[in-house]
């Protein structure tokens, strides 16, 4: 896992190390570029960057609320206080 | 540089501290990057008002993307962000209906991470909101609208919540930092690490972040869920941006070291001394 990868000659810690960002979209393109090359011909590195994505598509999915419905028809009828200048 | 004739501020500092604190979200600089999560970009002042201060020298470049224009009376600060202190009541409640309420919903979630119960999620927001509207003038039109009402919805809880809640700042452990999810499902078959994940629970997904302490908490939240870059992160909770890939990292950790937690609870997957049993009876 942290080994050299015998088919791209690339440490694999040291894209595992900048793996977050990458997925993040922090990456520079340059990096990107090399390091989705690396993802492609890797199969343990490209196994952790599917679990990170995974858990990042659960999160988003699952943790993602809406506004229960008494709350913006409250917060509509402050507005309309707001507007006239009188306190909340 | 400007005239600063139509500077009028209608409310007191004192009033709004946690408010006044949010201005220096809009200082966009031209050379950052936009932002990765609004579609909306930093581009030139939502009006030309040139013709009210007669500098048209000081014109913003034309060529900058234009995505919100609105037609009102603006004074200019030398930041370059606008006091739209011209705006009537009506178009001030007018634009705050059609940008403002429309993001109640992400608002919500996460007032919920910030308090982890309902009902105090619904007085963060609803003093978030009366604060946002009695700033919306010092908004700056073009820029991240999400990342100005976040960081009011921030300081909103800081300086109301957490405050009264007198918790000592929590921790994770350090050993947290070397956990591998990856390592963890593999235990069981490399090629079923998605179904493990897959067969989570919504309760146990939407559990694993809520109990992440609260910094590591808001920073997964922000960067996973909201899809906020990091500067943006950083802007809304007051941090470098260092502190925020530190508390990301460590915060995604912990929060699949919980998951994993859940996934051998239920057998999902092989615990450690089950994985080393097996090893020894080959």
């Amino acid at each position: 896992m942290t080994d050299e990868c015998a088919d791209t000659g690339v440490d694999c810690s040291e894209v595992l190390a900048s793996l977050e960002l990458y997925l993040d979209g922090e990456l520079a393109d340059a990096s990107a570029a090399s390091l989705a090359i690396h993802l492609g011909e890797c199969p343990p590195c490209s196994g952790r960057a599917t679990v990170e994505e995974h858990v990042r598509r659960l999160l988003r999915s699952k943790c993602s609320d809406s506004a229960p419905p008494a709350l913006v028809e409250r917060l509509h009828s402050k507005l309309a206080l707001w507007s006239t200048g009188r306190p909340a | 540089m400007y005239l600063r004739a139509f500077h009028v501020v209608p409310l007191s500092t004192a009033m709004f501290p946690a408010v006044f604190e949010c201005l220096n979200i809009q200082r966009v600089r031209p050379d950052e990057r936009p932002p990765l999560a609004s579609p909306q970009r930093k581009g030139q002042p939502v009006t030309d008002d040139v013709a009210q201060t007669g500098h048209g020298t000081e014109a913003p470049a034309a060529e900058e993307e234009q995505e919100v224009r609105v037609e009102v009376v603006d004074g200019r600060q030398d930041d370059g962000s606008i006091r739209r202190a011209e705006l009537t009541d009506a178009q001030r409640t007018h634009l705050f209906t059609e940008q403002v309420m429309p993001l109640l919903d992400p608002l919500y979630g996460a007032a919920l991470r910030y308090t982890r119960h309902a009902a105090d999620a619904e007085d963060l927001v609803q003093e978030a909101m009366a604060k946002a509207y009695a700033a919306f003038h010092q908004f700056q039109q073009g820029t991240n609208l999400k990342a100005w009402l976040y960081r009011i919805l921030h300081n909103t809880y800081i300086n109301s919540y957490r405050k009264a809640q007198r918790r000592p700042q929590e921790t994770l452990q350090d050993t947290t930092d070397d956990f591998s999810l990856y390592d963890a499902l593999g235990a069981t078959d490399p090629s079923a690490e998605s179904e493990v994940l897959a067969r989570l629970t919504d309760e146990e997904i939407r559990t694993a972040l809520a109990d992440l302490p609260e910094p590591f908490r808001l920073a997964v939240y922000y960067a996973d869920v909201e899809g906020f870059a990091y500067r943006e992160i950083a802007e809304i909770m007051g941090t470098p941006i260092g502190t925020v890939m530190s508390r990301l990292h460590r915060g995604r950790k912990a929060l699949q070291q919980a998951l994993a937690g859940y996934a051998l609870q239920r057998g999902l997957i092989d615990g450690p001394e089950e994985v080393n049993a097996n090893v020894d009876a080959r």
